[in-house]
């Protein structure tokens, strides 16, 4: 059940050099966990449970010699959770539109989802729009009209298939690049610079290289 | 009652003949109370440890007590039937109850009895939605509808019933029209009895009840409760655990098609006729891992930015590690078998709406044989609706108010003024706002925002301010003249 990996070996007492926070979001029945699923854990399974409120995993990347905390926050997609998921929002680095190429009112809600996200999350979150089951024969999304709609709202594109493994690991890294370089560019702060959070843990608190949790 | 003695002087084999006669022994007296149709007695025995035993006996019990507690008329039975019957009108949540049914059952490994569990599962859902078609199908709703199927189905048989190895179209290959009415009537009992407060198309009363568990966990864990600042914090994390009455992570077992821990709960539920139960289930399960928690809490402190996020991971967590640990729930549900009431005075002082199913049939209170009438309760289920509907508006309102307050702020930040003007007129905003919000009509603080759109933002602040200030000066002077 759970994805959570420790990583071990530091000698900071941390054990990754940065920290990013990412969430899935997209309507019901896109592959919002199967993909998150066949990253942290390279698993498909056709019938996947449904995601009830909010799920978490962690994964630990290296992307240009430095390691990089995934924590990544999976969604559930009908629309009364939206009350709850819109909370984690809050300085979210990066965020992932998903929609099923098999199923046009997916694509067409994307609008909305990108609507919410301007009005929920940091102004200078990274996006980044996924056309989720590639592989299917039944598709009736193409390519382009994904690529159209990327242009328009100005945020990067791919298509994957959680079931063949295609382009899945593709989506994470190509998004943590991005945000890598916005944080290089100080563009964003790296201490997390989160609208109103309540309190900023300090990160240089040290933590142990064996954690209970994430 | 039936107690249990202290197991750790036993072997675990011992344990396990023990409870197997303990089982035996309490199936015995619940087919006695069954046989009495004495409905104290099995309240009695399904609050109790073990709850009703097994499901040879539970669907019996279930419906004895569910039938109780809401009486239907045979004159509203025979509008039902009729109303199914003629019903070719889709309910609006068909699509999202097909894309949750297909992702049902993953415990059971046998594709063709998945498949035909499916079906099941997909029959009632949609027969209780286009019967009741203002209530709102959620996603969660399906894991509890496939307990009660599976409790009903008597499954421990499946495996030498030939017929469930054929795909059904129908679901009287399955199961007789007597069982299918006993269990359309046990899910439409539980559902308007316990879970009507969730099928609104909001979330808000689902929000008001988990409100109540850091209220919980204040009585019991002072401390705990400070550390974690639980008041600053929505208690999310128990979310699925409530909705889906913990069958979201507790699943059926495939071929022996059990899990009586699960089952147990939903027998507490039924013979309390309590739905706290599952929230004062989950602030046992937080006070009762508090070492595990504040351990986690310290070597997790540096991984999140945001001390929410870091609290709602950390409780999620190690909720979800006692969950598959079966001595944990043993711990658990005898604390809460202690202790099931929830003190009235946290509903007071929580949002829960009047009509909530923790105010009436699922308060708990006079349990378990007062009885409802389903007219009074399909009653309580249109006043909740329509109390949904108003908070929405509110919740809409406030909204646009702030969303105005921050465009307004954003062009006076945006204006070529020195800084310090344009502090001066961002906090003047603010003071302004908060001044005009105590005004109970909110369409006229959005009047009174939407005259700064534009470029006199700082002459009509500057206006307000001086008449509020004036009005604040006067009412000072007329404290300084009666002094």
């Amino acid at each position: 059940m759970s994805g959570l990996r420790s990583v071990s070996g530091s000698t900071n007492g941390k054990n990754y050099d940065s920290i990013m926070k990412i969430l899935l979001i997209g309507d019901s029945g896109v592959g919002k966990s199967c993909l998150l699923v066949r990253f942290v854990d390279d698993k498909f399974n056709p019938s996947f449970i449904t995601t009830i409120g909010i799920d978490f995993k962690i994964k630990t990347v290296e992307i240009n010699g430095r390691k990089i905390k995934l924590q990544l926050w999976d969604t559930a997609g009908q629309e009364r959770f939206r009350t709850i998921t819109t909370a984690y929002y809050r300085g979210a680095m990066g965020i992932i539109l998903v929609y099923d190429v098999t199923d046009e009112k997916t694509f067409a809600n994307i609008r909305q989802w990108f609507k919410t996200v301007t009005e929920h999350a940091n102004d200078d979150a990274q996006l980044l729009l996924v056309g989720n089951k590639s592989d299917m024969e039944t598709r009736t999304v193409t390519h382009e009209q994904g690529d159209e709609l990327s242009r328009e709202l100005g945020i990067p594109f791919v298509e994957a298939s959680a079931k063949n493994d295609d382009n899945v690991n593709e989506i994470f890294f190509t998004l943590a690049k991005l945000i890598q370089e916005k944080i290089d560019s100080n563009q964003i702060a790296t201490g997390g610079n989160a609208k109103d959070s309540n309190i900023n843990i300090n990160s240089s608190g040290g933590s142990g290289s064996k954690s209970n949790c994430c | 009652m039936i107690t249990m003695g202290d197991e750790k002087t036993l072997g675990s084999e011992d344990v396990e003949v023990r409870s197997n006669e303990e089982r035996l022994l309490k199936q015995k007296v619940i087919k006695f109370a069954l046989q009495k149709k004495s409905t104290a007695l099995l309240a009695h025995l399904g609050r109790s440890k073990l709850g009703f035993a097994d499901n040879e006996v539970r669907p019996k019990c279930w419906s004895q007590l569910l039938n109780n507690q809401l009486k239907k008329s045979s004159e509203y039975k025979r509008q039902q039937l009729d109303i199914v019957l003629n019903s070719k009108e889709v309910h609006m949540d068909e699509h999202q109850v097909q894309l949750d049914v297909n992702r049902s059952f993953i415990t059971i490994e046998t594709p063709i009895i998945r498949n035909n569990l499916r079906f099941i599962l997909n029959y009632f859902i949609i027969k209780i939605l286009r019967l009741h078609p203002n209530l709102r199908y959620y996603q969660g709703y399906h894991d509890i509808i496939s307990v009660i199927i599976v409790v009903y189905l008597n499954m421990s048989l499946i495996n030498e019933q030939l017929k469930w190895n054929v795909p059904i179209n129908d679901v009287n290959e399955i199961m007789s029209s007597l069982t299918e009415t006993e269990l359309f009537n046990a899910i439409e009992s539980f559902t308007l009895l316990y879970l009507r407060d969730f099928m609104t198309d909001s979330l808000y009363f689902t929000i008001d009840q988990l409100n109540i568990i850091p209220k919980l966990i204040k009585d019991r864990d002072i401390f705990l409760f400070n550390k974690f600042k639980l008041d600053q914090l929505q208690p999310f994390y128990a979310t699925s655990s409530l909705l889906t009455v913990y069958s979201h992570d507790l699943k059926i077992e495939d071929k022996t098609f059990d899990n009586n821990i699960l089952f147990s709960i939903f027998d507490m539920i039924i013979s309390h006729r309590n739905m706290a139960i599952p929230l004062v289930i989950y602030s046992n399960f937080i006070v009762n891992a508090k070492e595990e928690l504040l351990k986690a809490y310290e070597s997790n402190i540096s991984n999140f930015e945001n001390q929410n996020d870091l609290i709602n991971v950390i409780i999620q967590k190690q909720t979800l590690n006692d969950i598959f640990n079966d001595k944990t729930w043993d711990d658990v549900l005898s604390l809460t078998r202690q202790n099931v009431l929830i003190n009235t005075s946290y509903l007071k002082t929580s949002n829960v709406n009047k009509y909530s199913v923790l105010y009436n049939t699922g308060s708990g209170k006079d349990q378990p044989l007062t009885n409802y009438n389903i007219k009074t309760v399909l009653n309580y289920m249109k006043n909740e609706l329509i109390i949904n509907e108003k908070r929405k508006i509110q919740i809409v309102r406030s909204k646009k108010f702030q969303l105005l307050r921050s465009n307004i702020s954003k062009s006076i930040m945006r204006m070529k003024l020195p800084m310090v003007y344009q502090i001066t007129l961002v906090v003047l905003l603010l003071l302004c706002s908060s001044y005009y919000r105590h005004f109970p009509n909110y369409s006229y603080n959005i009047d009174f925002f939407k005259q700064f759109e534009g470029n006199n933002v700082c002459h009509n602040l500057y206006i307000h301010f001086h008449r509020l200030s004036k009005d604040i000066l006067a009412s000072i002077n007329r404290l300084i003249a009666k002094t």
